[in-house]
């Protein structure tokens, strides 16, 4: 009986030595590893990825990233049929308004602004869908590294689709809402430069992480995989000869990325 | 040859093939606009010197860049201005000789379009390139915003 109880007792601590040693290779070696993956512009990782409205409630996230000097930038979204968006003075407000009201054609419309690093935006573009200003693609981008890794000025932006018009929960007043599902809208920005074969390379960098009931600085809903994609531009429009070189993530983020957009679809 | 570089990437975005005769009018489009860049931009003018109507010239571009032919000579030109102005140095020539010289008369709707386009004011970006301690931050290249090889 006695025997049985110690033969029992060192099992037992067999066992847990085994769970905790399991645990420790697991939780401290394998899966750090396996995250961790490159940060190719390691001048940006202590940035909290969010931008700011000018009351400073929180924005949206920040979602796309861009190497390249500014006309690059501006080259490739020419050359990918987006539109530079005019400044907000009364007479582009009046503009928008009647856009949206009427059905009438504004391809420039002005975007409200936003902040990161302390500033607005320093330049924004949008791709109109369908004929008034009330639905399109758009992205403010922020002049964030002079210069990253490769030597080349780094810009971080945030994309989002807006999808009609609507009342700000925070504050009343008359805005856009996004559709909610802010990485489609990341992934189309990206594919529709590459299309355009304006991107050398893509790769994946850490954002906000994963969030599924984010809000926007007007209170519209949001959620994302919480990755930014960077693309590699081109010299001043020189149209690249293939498709852009896809730096792979880390296995466990695209399984990571993979269940979201699964769930997002589902949800 | 950067400009002829982008030739058909709309086209091929939107799966349309580019016709090898509005590729032709809208390449001798392109290089008349540009040929004389301190003549002001006008689309009759050059519907007339290209013996074309405006709607044969907007079609060509539509087919081509999927965008309107004036929007697309103003980016030429605008792009070709921002080059001078990263090239010049801001202590022997102004932001209103460049922008003459690439056929923007009126200066106001030049600094306006510029600022909105490239998200800074003509003479900043002109201060910016005189400024000896940040000329290695952006360094003008040849190119399409040198206006050397459209």
């Amino acid at each position: 009986m006695k025997l049985s109880f110690g033969r029992h007792r060192q099992r037992y601590l067999w066992l847990l030595t085994a769970v905790i040693a399991t645990y420790v290779v697991v939780s401290y070696l394998i899966l750090p590893a396996t995250w961790s993956r490159i940060e190719h512009e390691p001048g940006l990782a202590k940035r909290t990825m969010v931008t700011s409205t000018a009351q400073g409630i929180p924005g949206g996230p920040i979602n796309v990233g861009l190497i390249g000097a500014r006309e690059d930038v501006v080259a490739a979204f020419h050359a990918a049929g987006w539109y530079p968006a005019d400044p907000i003075t009364l007479r582009t407000s009046l503009e928008i308004i009647g856009s949206v009201l009427l059905d009438r054609s504004y391809k420039d419309a002005p975007v409200s602004p936003l902040y990161f690093d302390g500033r607005r935006e320093d330049l924004a573009f949008e791709k109109p869908e369908g004929i008034s200003a009330d639905r399109r693609q758009h992205v403010r981008l922020w002049l964030v590294l002079q210069s990253g890794a490769d030597n080349s000025p780094v810009w971080l932006g945030s994309a989002s689709f807006d999808s009609g018009v609507t009342l700000s929960r925070d504050t009343g007043q008359v805005t856009h809402k996004i559709a909610p599902n802010i990485d489609e809208e990341r992934d189309r920005l990206i594919t529709g430069l590459d299309l355009a074969r304006m991107v050398l390379d893509i790769y994946q960098m850490r954002g906000i992480g994963p969030t599924l009931n984010g809000r926007n600085g007007e209170g519209e809903p949001y959620y994302t995989d919480g990755e930014i994609w960077m693309a590699k531009l081109v010299a001043q429009g020189e149209k690249a000869s293939k498709p852009a070189k896809i730096l792979p993530a880390p296995a466990l983020i695209q399984m990571k990325d993979k269940m979201f957009s699964w769930a997002s679809f589902v949800g | 040859m950067t400009i002829h570089c982008w030739i058909g990437s709309v086209a091929e975005m939107s799966g349309r093939p580019a016709s090898r005769s509005c590729r032709d009018l809208v390449d001798r489009a392109e290089a008349l606009a540009l040929a004389e860049p301190n003549e002001p931009l006008h689309i009759a003018a050059l519907c007339c010197a290209l013996a074309v109507s405006e709607r044969t010239l907007r079609k060509a571009f539509h087919k081509i860049y999927g965008l309107p032919p004036y929007r697309h000579l103003r980016f030429l030109r605008l792009s070709q201005a921002r080059g001078a102005l990263l090239a010049a140095d801001g202590q022997v020539v102004t932001v209103t000789e460049i922008a003459t010289g690439f056929g923007f008369v009126e200066l106001g709707r030049f600094s306006v379009e510029y600022r909105k386009m490239f998200g800074e004011s003509p003479s900043k970006t002109l201060q910016r390139s005189s400024s000896p301690k940040l000329c290695n931050q952006v360094t003008p290249r040849p190119g399409l915003f040198m206006g050397g090889d459209i």
